[in-house]
């Protein structure tokens, strides 16, 4: 068994803990080897199995995700992240002009192809249309909105923009709430909460093929890169900041890849992040994002550079949990029946999804994981593979 | 003499109507659409609800500010704070008529919010005293009698409910970014 696990490639492989191979994720189903610790594997390896983490974590079903270009240490049956093998210097001269030259660079890898971008109505895709815009890239448009009152900021946003475009296709969120139909998840080889949501990235794909484009944007990372603190870095981009850490790999290779469309996060771009840092560097934790706020301002919409709001999903996540009670009861019941692991109680979830907004933080993030391992193990279940 | 006003604002939701009420601060689910106020809405209600609904518009300032209070100002505004814990949630009204009988420690809404933000209660969890940091502050700024509005909300989908302030087209409270994410079902001016 090798102790430092390393794939060279740029896509997200798995580590089969039986042969020793990095198999594609196709060939990582494993349901035969499905067992109940499995679900002690993913409590203990927390909501992002493999993205945005760089700790350790434990095989499920005998396998392991490992990302493109990274390297992994084994060390007593727990998977460490030892290092990616992209460049992590931090720009010296990061600047506006440096991050202008970047965009121009880049922009030559999707000139004349239709490409749209993910508008949700906040400051990271503000910043990522205002910026291709300024490079002459004209962007359609795709999201979700609603007419709620706690929407109307976002809604602001989003209509300031498609007031001048025709090229867009904006669903109601009411339409694909968040946990739509969890029985028919796509088959994957690890469990992971971004699952949950596969229907919405469904209606998003079908929205952006319906425009003609096979490019989506979007603003992934954001947060990452404009809320953190970077005020003690050196001159090294700090550890988390990885691009495979910073984007939605399962999204991408499970959804998105199979049915044509690239789905790219600008932000995670790995000589925007060394930029972005590098520009940041020296800045403190910036929740509302002022930094970028005022940075930006000269681009920016008044509403996002004058103001500082705090994007809110309560009722997409609500109404989600309301309408996917009884796909709950159907997928933890079916990972009980399998397992036998008392954890999974159906009646328990459902009383947890019933309150999900008054249940403790650690509650809700248990809720969500036991759910995921759910979803995983019943999608082996519909194919017969169990 | 106090001049309480509360002024209901029903909303409709989920196929049914959601007030506040008045008397216990209780969120209330109506079959039918209930009367509008018990209150006429006045301007200075009107331009805090449009603040509501623009927050974008509102003037905002990202940095505290924060005011030197004396030792007997500081130790006043614990006693006031202390009553008004414990008269509690439950005692909705009695809550009401307390914080009406102002008495004005600091000029604006702004100072009082960032100086009753580092009481005992607030430091320790802020959330849980949305109510009883915004009584305070509408009883001990002068500004509060004159262009402030006392707004109570919820957010429907997930039956949370939030307090706040918004006085002369700002949002004092340096502090609260959840405020945007609740829609204002009662006004309350003193």
């Amino acid at each position: 068994m090798k102790n430092l696990i390393t794939n060279n490639s740029l896509s997200l492989k798995y580590y089969d803990t039986h042969s020793g191979a990095l198999i594609s994720a196709n060939e990582a189903l494993f349901p035969e080897r499905i067992n109940a610790s499995d679900l002690d594997s993913c409590l203990r390896n927390g909501l992002f199995t493999y993205r945005r983490t760089t700790e350790s974590y434990l095989p499920v079903a005998g396998v392991i995700p490992i990302p493109g270009r990274t390297s992994w240490k084994l060390c007593n049956g727990e998977f460490i992240y030892e290092n990616s093998r992209g460049n992590k210097r931090l720009n010296k001269l990061s600047s506006l002009s440096r991050l202008d030259h970047l965009v121009e660079r880049y922009s030559r890898i999707i000139d004349g192809r239709k490409v749209a971008i993910e508008l949700s109505g906040g400051l990271d895709t503000a910043l990522i249309i205002e910026i291709l815009r300024a490079h002459g890239i004209k962007l359609l448009y795709v999201g979700f909105t609603s007419e709620r009152y706690e929407f109307r900021t976002e809604r602001a946003i989003q209509n300031y923009y498609l007031e001048d475009s025709n090229d867009c296709k904006m669903i109601d969120y009411a339409e694909c709430p968040a946990f739509a139909s969890l029985t028919s998840t796509p088959l994957h080889p690890f469990p992971t909460a971004d699952s949950l949501y596969h229907a919405r990235h469904s209606t998003i794909i079908e929205a952006t093929k319906s425009l003609g484009a096979n490019i989506l944007l979007n603003g992934n990372a954001g947060d990452s890169l404009l809320c953190h603190g970077f005020e003690h870095i050196s001159s090294e981009v700090p550890r988390g900041y990885d691009q495979w850490s910073l984007t939605d790999t399962w999204t991408v290779d499970t959804m998105f890849v199979p049915r044509g469309i690239s789905y790219l996060c600008p932000f995670a771009f790995e000589p925007v992040i060394r930029n972005m840092i590098g520009m940041r560097k020296g800045f403190p934790e910036d929740s509302m994002k002022l930094w970028a706020r005022k940075t930006f301002s000269n681009i920016l919409p008044y509403q996002l550079s004058k103001f500082a709001y705090k994007a809110n999903h309560d009722c997409w996540v609500a109404d989600g949990l309301r309408d996917a009670i009884s796909d709950i009861k159907t997928v933890v019941n079916t990972a009980f029946e399998v397992t036998k692991h008392p954890e999974l109680n159906s009646r328990t979830m459902i009383k947890t999804a019933a309150h999900y907004f008054h249940a403790p933080e650690k509650e809700k993030h248990q809720f969500l994981l036991k759910l995921s391992f759910a979803v995983w193990l019943y999608g082996f279940v519909r194919e017969n593979l169990i | 003499m106090s001049a309480l006003k509360a002024i209901r604002l029903p909303v409709e939701y989920d196929n049914a109507w959601w007030t506040i009420s008045p008397t216990t601060g209780s969120l209330i689910r109506h079959q039918i659409q209930p009367s509008s106020s018990f209150d006429p809405i006045s301007e200075r209600v009107a331009k805090a609800l449009n603040i509501c609904d623009k927050p974008f518009d509102c003037e905002w300032n990202p940095i505290n500010k924060h005011l030197l209070l004396s030792q007997e100002k500081r130790i006043k505004l614990e006693k006031m704070n202390s009553r008004i814990h414990l008269i509690g949630n439950k005692r909705f009204w009695l809550s009401l008529m307390y914080a009406s009988i102002t008495t004005p420690l600091f000029p604006t809404s702004r100072e009082a919010f960032a100086e009753i933000a580092t009481l005992q209660e607030q430091v320790k969890a802020r959330a849980d005293h949305c109510f009883q940091r915004s009584l305070l502050v509408a009883k001990t700024s002068a500004s509060f009698r004159r262009c402030g509005v006392l707004l109570i909300g919820a957010s429907l989908a997930s039956a949370e409910m939030h307090s706040w302030i918004i006085e002369s087209g700002s949002q004092p409270d340096h502090e609260d970014r959840n405020w945007i994410n609740f829609q204002p079902l009662l006004a309350l001016t003193f």
